[in-house]
């Protein structure tokens, strides 16, 4: 039977913690209360809007594996290896969270009018296309994606890995066959998040990317053009949608990542 | 876990190919280059048409890129080499003169004209410049220094001995005009100084057009670009959009059109 000091504990930290699911909540409840399914429906009948929906799922999926691929071993070497500069680079890696959104578009733009920037460009047109949307993105979301990297393997005991090395396995097949496989659930959290991250994405697109509709209109580019001429409940509709879409593919996402691990 | 990786590579070369068949999908089949028309979204329901006409009559296609203003003025700053814009369109000409002073602007035409006015929240009464002033209105207008609307009407009011009297009642400087008329739309803030031309996008709010604020004017102007690659294509919708054809999308959107 539990204790009164134990049940006491437990609800303050409901409460604490409750005040902002309430809030989320709330949120959600007066968005919707805001629109209505007409403009929804409305907002789907859109070709543009539409559009932006695909442009935002396969831009944001891009962006996720991509963090996730920078991630791992980037995550690997700050948690596991000293080197040269390494608190250098850590700071480095927080730029991205704490720079105001509108400065990262700023500096990417600034960044491909350089000289390199410019020879990229001769290749693949960057600025003001669909690359710029991924890579806006992607600046952004890999820093939150190496931060739960990083976590994950330092939570990761090295003595499993220790221990295949001295049965014969080289490092990176202690790396493939033990240490990653352990970090299955923070690559997926990894990867979750920088999609999530991506899927809101907006204040380094719309400098870098603009908001050029059918083509480089993501579902944040349209919620800033509703409002920009007042059409609030089609601003609101398309919110909607976004945290529909988001809310399906981050639940599918973690049903079948936590099943692949067990928990399930 | 190294087949999870190959199953990432898969899905992302997947991905890339959904990514290039949504671009093709939606390229336009015409083998001329794009105008690039740079501009506020305030001006969207006007535009829109307008593109669309002007592409169906000369198969000349129009890129409308939608950016606040004073972040068109930087995008045209850094990347006019590399990324010409031919157009420019702002939310008012104040920023036609500060592209001016930045060598970008070639040739101007006047659009519309706009004259600010008081948007009121459904519920409340405003109707003279004393029941603006009283204690119980929560007022919202642009930031005087990054917006025409608050500029032109501290300016006007000042001038007019009004402005501290107003500036006592501010409750918010916005960073838009159409953030201050949102607030008023949501019920944020009961009253707010707009243009005029705006006001038709707020149908269930009131709109009061007040006789101190009657000399604060703005207008919408069109120009060509210094920059432009396309002169005389740019010069050719400049014209397209003040002719009667674009003038009548600016009127049935609520604004004051230039007289020809």
């Amino acid at each position: 039977m539990a204790r009164s000091s134990d049940r006491v504990f437990l609800w303050a930290f409901a409460l604490i913690g409750g005040m902002y699911v309430l809030l989320i909540g709330a949120m959600l409840v007066a968005d919707v209360l805001f629109t209505s399914p007409s403009h929804v429906l409305h907002a789907l009948s859109s070709p543009e809007i539409r559009y932006a929906i695909s442009l935002s799922l396969i831009s944001s999926s891009i962006t996720a594996i991509l963090s996730v691929w920078v991630a791992v071993p980037l995550g690997y070497l700050l948690a596991r290896r000293s080197f040269f500069g390494k608190n250098f680079v850590d700071l480095l890696l927080d730029i991205p969270i704490v720079l105001p959104p509108l400065v990262i578009g700023l500096s990417l733009l600034i960044l491909f009018q350089t000289v390199p920037g410019r020879t990229i460009q001769r290749v693949v047109p960057i600025t003001y296309a669909i690359p710029s949307v991924i890579i806006a993105q992607f600046t952004v979301s890999a820093a939150f994606a190496v931060r739960t990297m990083r976590v994950t393997f330092e939570q990761i005991s090295p003595r499993t890995e220790a221990v295949a090395m001295t049965l014969g396995c080289t490092r990176s097949q202690a790396f493939w066959r033990v240490t990653l496989p352990e970090a299955r659930r923070g690559v997926l959290t990894a990867g979750t998040l920088a999609w999530a991250r991506a899927l809101g994405e907006f204040g380094p697109i719309l400098i870098f990317s603009g908001a050029t509709r059918l083509k480089t209109e993501v579902l944040p580019t349209t919620v800033f053009l509703e409002l920009s001429i007042g059409n609030l409940e089609a601003a609101m509709a398309v919110s909607l949608l976004m945290i529909g879409v988001a809310f399906v593919v981050l639940w599918i996402t973690r049903s079948l990542g936590m099943r692949g691990i067990g928990e399930i | 876990m190294k087949r999870v990786f190959l199953l990432s590579l898969l899905v992302m070369a997947a991905l890339v190919f959904l990514l290039i068949w949504l671009q093709r999908t939606h390229q336009t089949d015409s083998k001329r280059p794009p105008l690039i028309v740079y501009l506020a979204p305030a001006l969207r329901p006007a535009m829109d048409s307008i593109q669309y006409d002007y592409q169906k009559i000369t198969d000349q296609p129009i890129e409308l890129r939608y950016g606040a203003s004073n972040d068109i003025l930087v995008k045209l700053s850094l990347t006019g080499d590399t990324e010409p814009g031919d157009i420019f369109l702002p939310a008012d000409d104040s920023y036609i003169e500060m592209a001016r002073e930045k060598k970008l602007i070639d040739e101007v035409f006047p659009i519309a004209r706009m004259r600010a006015v008081l948007l009121v929240s459904k519920g409340k009464t405003v109707t003279t410049w004393d029941d603006l002033l009283r204690d119980d209105l929560k007022i919202a207008i642009g930031n005087h220094d990054v917006t025409a609307i608050g500029k032109v009407t501290r300016d006007h009011l000042k001038k007019s001995g009004r402005w501290d009297q107003l500036e006592k009642r501010i409750t918010v400087s916005t960073g838009t005009v159409t953030e201050s008329a949102n607030a008023v739309k949501l019920g944020s803030v009961d009253a707010a100084i707009i243009w005029d031309a705006l006001a038709g996008q707020y149908p269930d709010e009131t709109l009061v057009r007040l006789p101190e604020l009657n000399d604060v004017i703005a207008q919408i102007q069109i120009a060509t670009l210094t920059q432009s690659k396309h002169p005389a294509e740019a010069l050719e919708f400049a014209k397209f959009v003040t002719s009667e054809a674009g003038l009548k999308q600016f009127r049935s959107a609520g604004y004051m059109v230039s007289e020809r």
